[in-house]
């Protein structure tokens, strides 16, 4: 556990564009998934490129919502709503990545 | 009264142009691109698509104080200075005058994860950012059909980039798109000209004889006349040259100073 740790253990940026709902979708998603498998191990950060559009271009950031797993490392992406939690399992290491042939 | 026409296009009336500064180009597309619109330029690897654009974005800064966004996707901003510094362009000093801003856009190649609905709001609000920095008004996306790499979602790519397209129109900038040729009848890999319709020219590079000659080509220019040849041109040491020969105007003025030639008569 991370009890009294400075920095989470988990560091998830989430990049959106304006409170759009595919923003607060993706943004409520995120905050199930993260409450049911990191429970008390992560940090959310919101980024709105409306108001910081120059962090795009740091995380090289295209599509919106994009989240990007800054811890742990290697650093991560996943674009998208998040509604396939599936995937963002996946994408974030969480599970094993399903055999091929999907 | 006569009147003196070494262009193809003094012709009141047509759409306002937009000057690339590239001599011979202006010539034969009777001023420059269409102001205010995005153009296509395509053709194979090499076969300078994107010198091409970056000396519009260049000149344009230069010579026609209009300040220019090259926003790429295949080359960083340090290799795209040093590729251009041997033909006199200074890119750090032209950004750090605010009359070019550079953005590289890093297209990974399907490392990303997709899940659910997503749209390019990023890369709107980057290209946004650059425009607004030096206030552009021309803008080059130099390859943008690199993003088909990075993304599985087609539908919302394409989507996406037809309103990217009218975005720019929008903006009011004039764009250049640049393209790689594409199979059979498609002009681009993913047929980005369906999209970018108001004008389109053709690079072409060939060796036929063991003479290497680059051809240029407007295939489309709605609401313009324009040459219609291929026409030959180089990439010298100081940047495109298209030289057709029509633009070699006859501008000579007429003497008409009488001389004596003290030939015969006069004994």
């Amino acid at each position: 556990m991370a009890k009294g740790e400075p920095t989470a253990e988990w560091d998830l940026w989430l990049y959106v564009a304006g409170q759009t709902p595919r923003s607060v979708v993706a943004f409520a998603n995120l905050k199930k998934l993260c409450e049911e498998h990191l429970a008390g191990r992560y940090h959310i950060e919101v980024v709105d490129l409306m108001e910081n559009p120059q962090l795009a271009k740091g995380d090289q950031i295209l599509a919106v919502p994009t989240l990007v797993r800054k811890l742990p490392e290697p650093i991560k992406k996943i674009i998208g709503d998040l509604s396939q939690t599936e995937r963002v399992l996946v994408g974030l290491n969480l599970r094993e990545r399903p055999p091929a042939g999907e | 009264m006569y009147q003196k026409r070494n262009t193809a296009g003094d012709y009141k009336g047509e759409l306002e142009k937009c000057p690339t500064g590239i001599p011979g180009l202006d010539q034969i597309t009777g001023g420059g691109f269409p102001r205010g619109r995005p153009t296509l330029v395509c053709g194979s690897a090499g076969c300078g698509k994107t010198l091409l654009a970056m000396e519009f974005i260049v000149r344009g800064a230069m010579q026609y104080n209009e300040p220019g966004v090259f926003m790429s996707f295949e080359e960083t901003e340090e290799e795209l200075a040093k590729n251009v510094r041997s033909l006199g362009f200074d890119l750090k000093d032209l950004v750090a005058h605010r009359k070019l801003a550079m953005d590289f856009v890093r297209v990974e190649r399907r490392e990303i994860e997709e899940t659910g609905d997503y749209n390019l709001d990023g890369l709107f609000v980057r290209l946004n950012q650059a425009i607004e920095t030096v206030k552009a008004r021309r803008v080059v996306l130099d390859t943008v059909e690199s993003l088909f790499s990075g993304f599985t979602n087609t539908g919302i790519l394409r989507a996406e980039l037809r309103r990217l397209f009218r975005w720019l129109k929008e903006k009011g900038v004039t764009a250049i798109i640049t393209g790689e040729k594409g199979e059979g009848a498609q002009l681009t890999r993913q047929g980005i000209e369906e999209y970018v319709s108001d004008c389109v020219i053709i690079l072409d590079h060939r060796v036929s004889d063991q003479l290497f000659t680059r051809r240029l080509h407007i295939v489309k220019y709605r609401g313009s006349t324009h040459g219609t040849n291929e026409y030959p041109f180089l990439i010298t040491e100081r940047g495109i040259s298209v030289v057709p020969i029509t633009s070699v105007g006859l501008t000579h003025t007429v003497s008409s100073l009488r001389i004596p030639t003290k030939k015969g008569g006069q004994k």
